[in-house]
């Protein structure tokens, strides 16, 4: 079975696009003094204003943060360890008030406002990598990132959000910590 | 044949093709079919399926890109094909479309009205009565819930009066820690536990007791939960309650049990404390406030969804749209081409036969009404190939005629262009066919003019439009005469043919020469008889007139006498002589005695003869060594190479005469060639035509005779004789004479 030459060449494009969009994945700017995980409550997500309509209107999402241990070689970022944490928020309707679920431990919080209830989901555990407990440390970097997970939204919200780059909420990948 | 190896071959790629392209178009339909269907469901309620959404959809929109690309591609090659001319692509295409107009026209009604009334169906949910309905439930349900929350507000006022300050521990611990859901401490511990909490847990209805500080540092807790660490306040509550306002909240749980959440401030001493109580509804309040939520969240999430359904919904029933769409129109290309294939190959086997293949033949797939017609069609090709094979050999067949007609033959146009003529024309004209054939007539350029004038006299009588006409006239060439007679006849049947007349060349120089030589034998046969008779009295008469009365008579009249019977005498010999040539031309060879005969016996007893006779004169005899024997007369041929040498002497004057003989072996029959050749001065071109003519002679004191009676003796023993002439270089003549009995011979 013969290949034309035109046929080689879109396949080869397309290689070339998914190593382009995965090599970008992980090359970005260190931050000039990266927030030590003890700081991560003073970060603050900014939420985009449909999402918080959303759950005002009872629709339930899902944040995940994912940290990743990483080793820079170079400009890139390349992932040893990695772990996810997502919290679901939900409104009460006749409380009015809102309730985050940690997925992981599947204990509940609740909160008067939207402002608490982001307030709280971005304090996270103690980061802890058994890389980090087994002391190899050698230029390791801890990345973390938040993002909502659309797999998690109704139906209909997908299809039509689906070329909306709010409801991609994603604050990309940020180097929290270097040990 | 060719043709059919071809078309099978070319059938047997596009089956293979066709074959492949049919299964990724089924199997992209099915891909889309699937993902719809879970594209539809994840749309009306399903949580598993809907996190695959965006892909379902991306591979919608892929298979959908694909169908249409594959198409287009279809299209395409279709509209190609159909501007080729390629058999069976105009009907195909016409097919497709009829199809997709004939699918579009109700799909595109479907779809609309579809639309229209799930457009109508959502609306219809969010009917002001059921908004109304469901916020006035909720408010029902706030204000019971009130009421409950009052009454454990007021039994949790009661619980501080209860309270003992003293018997409070005064150990704090960090609440920070504890605040965060993730994080508690077992009640095995049991650290801050006292009696009198315990007491009012038991009194109460309460799930958790705690006592805080100010600032919510636990201070004391207890639980029926089991929880050692309480279900503390947030840090917003908190605030709330620092500003000197009770907390009163209902919390739901994982555990679908809503609890309601009270912290009141309370004086202890110099310090301010804080009582959290947390009470587990009354199951029915319980399981009503989590029914109405619910609803009322459902109902809030739809509403808000309200726009985005709609738009889903019409974004599947397009896809849906789409694929019938796509669908139909493959369909369609699919069965237009099952339809359309045996009218292509009726097409192809209409342009073989058109082209000149009669053995055309199409295979018969089915037994409709297409196949009836194929097979129709084999049957009449068939028939066609049978009738052609008969034409041709009907042709062939009067080629072969044609062929070996001894009569010229030429069709001619109206134009008065030949159109064709056959083998015998050539022959008889002594020309090549590419000076007569696609010529005109009137223009046609020969060497000989009596030719040219032939055909232009044939033009002529084409040009009276006569229906039959003929004339005769003599033609010349260097080398003979011929007298030819012409007819012709016009011609209606065969207008098609562009032929409207067809002439009839015929050499009637042997007929006329037969007719004469016929005439003269006769002549000579009734002259020898009628003079013939009287002579021998004459003779006899003279003889007996010397002898009775010579004596008699005296000086000088005896001499006078005998003079004259004398002079009667000889004048009686000579006309005998002369009967007796005109006999042997008159006679038939068919009287004769015929024998084997030894032909160098017979040429060497002439020349013998002729040798005593003329000494002066060389007669030289080349013979081969082969034998030579002919059946004939003796006499006759003896007497014809008598003439012959004869002649050949006499025209040599003072030279010699040479005779050969040879052998030859042509079409498996041995033939004897004499040939007699003389030095003289040659036959005048003139004499030549005429030679073989009774009373035709170049001497002075000839007869002419000689030569027509060889001439008759060489034909009777069905041989032929050839005479040429050079002039002042002498005369050849050529004797043919067959070996033994020819069985066609009238001999």
């Amino acid at each position: 079975m013969s290949i034309s030459a035109s046929k080689l060449i879109i396949m080869l494009s397309i290689f070339l696009v998914c190593l382009i969009l995965e090599a970008n994945e992980y090359h970005f700017k260190e931050q000039a003094s990266p927030d030590e995980i003890t700081e991560l409550s003073h970060v603050r997500l900014k939420i985009p204003p449909n999402l918080m309509e959303a759950i005002e209107h009872n629709v339930t999402l899902t944040f995940c943060a994912t940290t990743k241990l990483a080793k820079k070689i170079g400009p890139f970022f390349f992932p040893v360890n990695s772990k996810i944490e997502c919290s679901t928020i939900n409104r009460y309707a006749i409380g009015k008030n809102f309730i985050v679920r940690r997925e992981s431990s599947n204990k509940s919080v609740t909160h008067s406002s939207l402002e608490a209830v982001f307030d709280s989901i971005v304090k996270l555990d103690k980061i802890d990598f058994n890389e980090i407990s087994e002391g190899k440390l050698d230029d390791l970097y801890i990345l973390l990132q938040w993002k909502l997970d659309r797999k998690k939204l109704p139906a209909p919200l997908l299809l039509t959000t689906f070329f909306s780059k709010e409801w991609h909420y994603n604050t990309g990948w940020k180097v929290i910590k270097k040990l | 044949m060719a043709l059919q190896y071809r078309l099978e071959g070319y059938k047997e790629i596009m089956k293979f093709d066709f074959l492949n392209k049919k299964l990724l178009v089924g199997f992209l339909f099915l891909l889309t079919a699937f993902s719809l269907a879970l594209s539809i469901t994840a749309l009306m309620e399903s949580s598993k399926i809907s996190q695959y959404y965006d892909s379902l959809f991306v591979t919608n929109f892929t298979c959908a890109t694909i169908l249409i690309g594959l198409i287009l591609k279809e299209v395409r090659a279709l509209l190609k094909k159909a501007n080729e001319g390629v058999p069976g692509s105009r009907i195909t295409l016409k097919i497709v479309l009829t199809f997709v107009v004939l699918s579009i026209l109700p799909l595109t009604t479907i779809f609309a009205f579809s639309i229209f009334f799930i457009n109508k169906s959502i609306e219809s949910w969010f009917q002001v009565e059921i908004s109304n309905s469901l916020e006035n439930s909720a408010a029902l349900s706030r204000e019971s819930l009130d009421l409950n929350m009052k009454k454990l507000l007021r039994d949790t006022r009661a619980m501080v009066s209860e309270l003992r300050p003293d018997s409070i521990g005064q150990e704090r611990i960090d609440l920070q820690y504890l605040r965060d859901p993730n994080n508690f401490i077992s009640s095995e511990k049991n650290v801050l536990r006292t009696e009198n909490l315990q007491m009012l847990l038991k009194k109460s209805d309460a799930e958790e007791i705690a006592i805080l500080d100010e600032k919510g540092a636990l201070i004391a807790s207890i639980s029926k939960l089991g929880n050692l660490i309480p279900r503390l306040p947030t840090e917003s509550l908190l605030l709330q309650l620092n500003n000197n306002q009770d907390l009163i909240a209902l919390e739901p749980t994982n555990s679908e049990q809503i609890f309601a959440r009270i912290a009141i401030k309370f004086e202890n001493g110099q310090n301010k404390n804080i009582l959290h109580v947390l009470y587990r509804l009354p199951s029915l309040i319980n399981y009503l406030a989590l029914t109405v939520e619910e609803g009322i969240a459902k109902y809030n999430e739809l509403a808000y969804l309200r726009t985005k359904l709609r738009v889903s919904f019409t974004l599947i029933l397009a896809l849906v749209l789409l694929y019938s769409v796509i669908g139909s129109i493959w369909a369609a290309i699919f069965l237009s081409r099952i339809l359309t294939r045996p009218i292509a190959d009726l097409t192809q086997g209409t342009k073989a036969i058109a082209s000149g293949d009669y053995k055309t033949e199409i295979s018969q797939r089915s037994k409709d009404d297409l196949g009836l017609l194929i097979n129709s069609f084999n049957e009449m090709t068939k028939q066609i190939d049978a009738s052609t094979k008969k034409i041709k050999s009907q042709r062939d067949y009067l080629n072969v005629l044609m062929k070996q007609l001894s009569s010229g033959l030429i069709s001619i146009s109206e134009s008065g262009e030949c159109l064709s003529a056959n083998s015998a024309i050539f022959t008889i004209l002594g020309v090549e066919g590419n000076h007569i054939v696609n010529k005109h007539i009137n223009k046609i350029s020969i060497r000989e003019k009596s030719i040219e004038e032939l055909f232009k006299k044939i033009h002529k009588f084409t040009n009276d439009g006569k229906k039959q006409w003929q004339f005769t006239m003599p033609i010349t060439n260097g080398d003979w005469k011929k007298e030819i007679l012409c007819r012709g006849i016009k011609l209606k049947a065969f207008e098609e043919l562009q032929a409207s007349h067809l002439v009839n060349v015929e050499d009637i120089t042997i007929i006329l020469q037969a007719q004469k030589e016929a005439a003269w034998s006769e002549v000579a046969r009734r002259l020898a008889h009628e003079i013939k008779n009287p002579l021998t009295p004459i003779k006899l008469s003279a003889e007996r007139m010397t002898m009775k009365y010579g004596n008699l008579l005296v000086q000088p009249d005896q001499k006078n006498f005998s003079k004259l019977t004398k002079t009667i005498i000889q004048q009686v010999d000579i006309i005998k002589d002369m009967v007796d040539e005109f006999s042997g031309y008159a006679g038939n060879a068919a009287d004769q005695k015929k024998q084997k005969l030894n032909l160098d016996y017979i040429i060497e007893n002439a020349i013998e003869l002729f040798s005593e006779m003329h000494n002066t004169k060389q007669i030289r005899y080349f013979s081969s060594h082969a034998k030579k024997f002919v059946y004939g007369c003796n006499t006759s041929l003896s007497r014809m190479f008598n003439n012959l040498i004869t002649n050949a002497l006499e025209a040599s004057d003072q030279t010699n005469v040479d005779v050969f003989a040879k052998t030859i072996i042509s079409n498996k029959t041995k033939q004897h060639i004499v040939i007699i050749k003389d030095y003289g001065y040659g036959i005048p071109i003139k004499m030549m035509y005429k030679i073989f003519d009774p009373y035709v002679t170049t001497k002075d004191h000839g007869r002419g005779l000689g030569l027509p009676i060889v001439k008759k003796i060489v034909e009777d023993h069905n041989g032929s004789i050839k005479l040429k002439s050079d002039r002042l270089k002498g005369t050849r003549v050529f004797v043919v004479l067959p070996e033994g009995i020819d069985k066609r011979a009238k001999v």
